[in-house]
């Protein structure tokens, strides 16, 4: 059990989803991409037919009365097969004529009849009454029974359900469908809305139905054997007076094969909603299905109750109570709300189309009648409002009136038979063209007059309107007049009696009333074009006038004489001979009205070009084309027409303005499109000359590339899509058929595959990768090559491919190697050659050196002390040779530093970088060596500290720095030394000698030693901003370095 | 026209559906009503329905498009 809060809360925020649904829907329509206009929605809206009738009801009915319920499904299934005669027919003339509702229509087809549209609302309005009130019970039944209030605001709720129940229903009803007027009376978010809640309530029901047979029992089989071996002791189900029976079955299928289309909300649906007339073929069979498949499970469910014990007065409400005693809540809410469901399409839908036949054939006349009414018409909306609020609320007071005594099924049944009353004059109006208004409002007010005293009558007298001895012994005790016993005829049930009266007394007064009276000429017309709706025939009749009684030869004569006041016989012959070409009237003797209208407008036109279009207009009036009679008789025309688009002349005069210049507009823009066409041809002459030189170049591009002396090959997807000649030549293939359409690795070899591949597929990605590099390829043979590429990115075919060049550069490479390999000899030559020299001066000349310093210092020591000339000269002398063996000390340092032997490379480099201090005041050295715990390789010692001599000396020379940085840092197994100035900076991709002779050389050597010992350089350096080497190197050389240099700008 | 449409697509096919549906319909009547029992009246009513919503169907499959027949009154119905 639930609270009430919380039901209605449930309820409201379902709604608010339909209710986007619905705006949603009208937005798509709005922006001209239709949702609803398909025929699956068409027939869901159909499903409006399935209300809490068949929810709740045909499950108490089939309790009650066995499969009578089916006849309510079972009597449109028997005449869907006519809606493609007989709907489209109604669909036709609604789309003609502008129809709105099922008065209207009733009201249009005979002679446009105000008292019958009236009549016809007030029967709908009556009639329908009943079943809001059937909704009202159902909803406020089955709220009371899954709610159980312990709260303030739940009990407040609970005790005043039917009037909230009541206001939600007002304010869905404005909201969805009289928020605004629409003058199509076509809402496609409405429709949207019920398509959608028909889903809605057959997935819900069928959800109870599979619960109930599959869950409670053991399937179909499970419940009909167990009600088998007990239906002696089971109340129900009674079928048993055969006669009776198949009088009431006949009747039900009777009134429900004729509510499924004349009840207001299904004529809306079916017939004012409607958008293609094709949707109706799928409708046909659609329906019927949904109407099966929502019945397959209400006869079991009315099994189920019956078999647990459930009281059959409540057999209503099978399908809730039994998920509800069964503990299930979540899905007796569920159930509940598609039960609500159903109910707020059915009220939506009949409210909005009632207060539309309220307002239009009720309000409006009686404004004319009153004028003291007139406000109303400025407050049309507003007035619909109130329509729907007062239709609800008697709807309510009714089902207060007879709803507590009167089985749900009963109720449906008392407007059914209501709406039976419109059958005789719509399906007649639309197939007899001798009925006419008499015949309809005779037939329709006997109908319904007959219907309220034999159905209506009787259930106010079970609500306690009236007295029981009304029903049982006649008005004033005439027994004769028994309201369920008419003439006395007995032997039918109270529905067959009623529908068999008042069918009897509206056909009668119908077919009478109509054969009395002869309809005049407008009459007949309106009856043609609603009977031959499907044809020419009625479109024709509706214009009216299209005899061909006029003499065109006499219409040509006045012409003629009117045109020659301006032209020569032969100019005013062949203007005239152009107006009949164009207006299709040369070969004609007769013609009508309105193509003697055409003629005039088409004259008028052309001598308008000549004397100005009021002197066109002021002649032709003057030459009497028209005698006074045929005046008269276009003037009727245009009447009718004016009269068909239900618009004021201002209007249409407006609207014949706003078309005209729509036309003007169009024909500028037919001009400009004239141009545009030339322009276009021009551009498709220019297009295919281009196309022509494109082709004449393609060709000259092709022959270059097959006899390219370069290997040329064009790669989609890693695969090889074209090749030339000279490219499978140089991969050692006899043909191109042998390498093409194979992947690109197949000419790479494998050291390099990965890398190609990659940067192949990342340049048809657009991402940034080198155009040119070398790669070691692999030859058909499986020898290798080193191949030197260009490529780049080109849309061939449509589609985009790598565009590859490739040159043979193995040659190029060995000589290449040959010459590094002659460069590292020579630097490790000259290298040895310092070390040796410094070995030599330092170990020889030093020595000797010293020696002679030693040798001066003793004879100085030995002379005598006044031989004081002598003495300085050997002062002098030992100050030779102490400079000398400065000097030597200081080649032989730069030859090789002998401390980078003794004392390791950090010292070394912290001394160079004093030296460097001294030589150079202005430049400011910075020098930081972290990690170096142990000495590197001698090889790699000498390469760092040779690079970093290099390069101190560059900067010295020509950078013009202020500032140089030496970093070293040594993380196993690699060393890192950094050497960044502040200088002017290099331009590597120059290609000016003089930086080439300034610095190149210096670039080159260090590259050479760091490739000597399998290290990295990498220079960094631009005009202006400085330079930075950053070289690495591991500390034990590998046996065979390579090399991988990067210069980057 | 192709021979299916020329049968099933036509106002007679349709009449000839709701005769049969007339017949179907009614037959717990047309029978012995004194030997149905309430599964029995179930299984036959739902098939005979569910044979009706077939036929129904094979008579819109083949109908005309709705500007086919502008010129000529509606085949059916």
């Amino acid at each position: 059990m639930f609270e009430s809060l919380t039901v209605i809360t449930v309820f409201c925020v379902y709604m608010g989803m339909i209710f986007a649904l619905a705006v949603w829907a009208e937005r798509r329509q709005a922006a001209g991409k239709s949702v609803v206009n398909n025929p699956l929605i068409y027939a869901l809206s159909l499903s409006v037919y399935c209300t809490t009738w068949t929810y709740y009801g045909s499950v108490g009915y089939a309790a009650n009365s066995g499969l009578l319920f089916l006849t309510i499904y079972l009597g449109p299934t028997m005449v869907v097969m006519f809606w493609w005669g007989l709907l489209r027919k109604l669909v036709r003339i609604k789309t003609t004529h502008h129809i709105t509702s099922i008065a209207d229509f009733i009201g249009a087809r005979y002679e446009k009849s105000v008292p019958l549209a009236a009549l016809a609302t007030v029967i709908a309005l009556v009639g329908t009454m009943p079943y809001i009130a059937l909704q009202l019970k159902a909803v406020l039944i089955t709220f009371d029974m899954i709610t159980q209030d312990t709260g303030v605001a739940s009990a407040f709720i609970g005790s005043h359900v039917g009037p909230i129940v009541l206001v939600l229903m007002v304010v869905f009803t404005i909201i969805f469908g009289v928020r605004r007027l629409d003058p199509t009376e076509r809402h496609e978010g409405i429709v949207m809305a019920v398509a959608a809640e028909g889903l809605v309530k057959l997935v819900l029901f069928m959800a109870a139905g599979i619960f109930v047979v599959y869950v409670l029992y053991d399937g179909f089989g499970d419940i009909f054997s167990r009600y088998s071996a007990l239906s002696e002791n089971l109340p129900g189900l009674s079928m048993r007076s055969r006669t009776t029976n198949f009088l009431t079955w006949t009747s039900y299928l009777v009134l429900s094969a004729s509510a499924v289309m004349f009840l207001p909300r299904q004529f809306h649906i079916a017939v004012v909603e409607n958008q293609n007339e094709d949707h109706i073929k799928k409708a046909m069979w659609l329906f019927p299905l949904y109407m099966f498949l929502i019945n397959l499970f209400v006869y079991p469910i009315a099994l189920a109750g019956l078999l647990d014990g459930l009281p059959l007065a409540s057999a209503d409400t099978y399908v809730l109570q039994l998920p509800l005693k069964s503990g299930h809540h979540l899905l007796t809410l569920l159930v509940f709300l598609g039960g609500f469901s159903a109910a707020t399409s059915m009220v939506l839908i009949t409210s909005m189309t009632m207060a539309t036949m309220i307002s239009n054939h009720l309000l409006l006349p009686l404004v004319d009648w009153i004028p003291a009414l007139g406000f109303i018409e400025r407050h049309l909306l507003k007035s619909r409002w109130l329509a729907v609020t007062c239709f609800i609320l008697m709807g309510y007071w009714f089902e207060r009136l007879v709803g507590g005594e009167v089985m749900l099924v009963n109720i449906g049944i008392i407007s059914f038979a209501a709406v039976l009353q419109f059958a005789p004059a719509i399906v007649g109006g639309i197939f007899w063209r001798q009925a006419n208004s008499r015949g309809a409002m005779l037939g329709l007010s006997a109908g319904f007059l007959v219907w309220a005293y034999t159905m209506l009558v009787p259930a106010l007298v079970t609500g306690g309107w009236f007295s029981p001895n009304l029903l049982n012994h006649g008005p004033l005790g005439v027994d004769f007049l028994r309201p369920e016993r008419l003439f006395g005829v007995r032997g039918m049930d109270s529905v067959s009696h009623s529908v068999f009266w008042s069918l009897l007394a509206n056909v009668v007064a119908y077919i009478l009333g109509s054969l009395t009276r002869r309809p005049d000429q407008q009459a007949q017309r309106d009856a043609e074009s609603f009977v031959h709706a499907l044809t020419d025939e009625g479109m024709l009749s509706r214009g009216g006038r299209h005899e061909a009684y006029i003499s065109l030869p006499e219409k040509r004569r006045r012409i003629e004489v009117l045109l020659l006041r301006y032209f020569e016989p032969a100019g005013a012959a062949a203007i005239t001979e152009k107006c009949l070409r164009e207006t299709q009237l040369e070969d004609r003797e007769r013609i009508s009205i309105t193509e003697l209208a055409d003629l005039y407008n088409e004259v008028e036109k052309n001598l308008a070009g000549v004397v100005g279009t009021a002197g066109a207009h002021r002649a032709l009036m003057s030459a009497g084309v028209f005698t006074p009679r045929e005046s008269q008789e276009l003037s009727e025309v245009y009447g009718e027409i004016l009269a068909g688009l239900r618009a004021r002349p201002e209007d249409l005069k407006r609207r014949i303005n706003y078309l005209q210049e729509r036309q003007q507009l169009t024909n500028q823009h037919a001009e400009e499109l004239e141009e545009k066409v030339v322009e276009l041809q021009n551009q498709i002459i220019r297009r295919k000359m281009a196309e022509q030189q494109v082709r004449e170049s393609e060709e000259r591009y092709r022959t270059a590339i097959e006899y390219s002396n370069d290997g040329v090959v064009l790669i989609k997807d890693n695969l090889l899509w074209y090749v030339n000649r000279k490219f499978a030549e140089m991969f050692g293939y006899n043909s191109r058929r042998e390498i093409v359409g194979r992947a690109l690795d197949t000419i790479v070899h494998p050291e390099d595959r990965e890398r190609v591949v990659t940067i192949s597929a990342l340049r048809r990605q657009g991402r940034p990768v080198p155009s040119r590099y070398d790669f070691k390829g692999l030859k058909k043979d499986g020898s290798s090559l080193f191949i030197a590429v260009s490529a780049t990115i080109v849309s061939y075919k449509g589609r985009t491919v790598n565009l590859v060049y490739l040159r043979d550069v193995t040659e190029r490479r060995r000589h290449e190697d040959e010459i590094r390999q002659l460069s590292r000899r020579l630097i490790q030559g000259a290298e040895d050659e310092r070390k040796r020299l410094s070995a030599d001066l330092h170990d020889e000349f030093g020595q000797s050196l010293t020696a002679l310093h030693l040798g001066v210092r003793s004879l100085e020591s030995s002379l005598p002390t006044d031989l004081i000339l002598q003495q300085a000269r050997c002062e002098q002398l030992i100050s030779l040779i102490e400079d000398l063996a400065e000097n030597v000390r200081k080649i032989s340092s730069d030859l090789r530093p002998d401390m980078l032997d003794h004392l390791g490379l950090i010292p070394t480099l912290e001394w160079y970088a004093e030296e460097l201090r001294q030589r150079a005041p202005g430049l400011e050295v910075e020098f930081k060596a972290v990690g170096f715990k142990r000495r590197l390789d001698p090889k790699v010692e000498i390469v760092l500290y040779r690079i970093m001599q290099e390069a101190l000396n560059n900067v010295v020379k020509h950078a013009g720095a202020g500032k140089v940085s030496i970093r070293l840092t040594y993380s196993h197994p690699t060393a890192i030394m950094v050497i960044s100035d502040d200088g002017r900076g290099i331009d590597l991709t120059s290609d000016d000698p003089a930086r080439e002779l300034s610095s190149g050389i210096g670039l080159i050597s260090m590259r050479e030693r760091v490739a000597s010992v399998g290290g990295t350089i990498d220079i960094r350096s631009e005009p202006g901003k400085g330079t930075s080497i950053r070289v690495a190197l591991p500390d034990q050389p590998p046996p065979d370095a390579e090399t991988l240099i990067e210069a980057n700008a | 026209m192709s021979r299916p449409q020329h049968v099933l697509g036509t106002s007679a096919f349709a009449v000839l559906v709701f005769v049969i549906s007339l017949v179907l319909f009614h037959w717990p009547f047309l029978a012995d009503d004194g030997h149905w029992t309430p599964p029995q009246l179930y299984l036959t009513m739902f098939a005979a329905w569910a044979l009706v919503i077939l036929l129904v169907f094979l008579f819109s499959w083949f109908l005309p498009p709705a500007s086919a027949d502008e010129d000529d009154e509606p085949d059916s119905g």
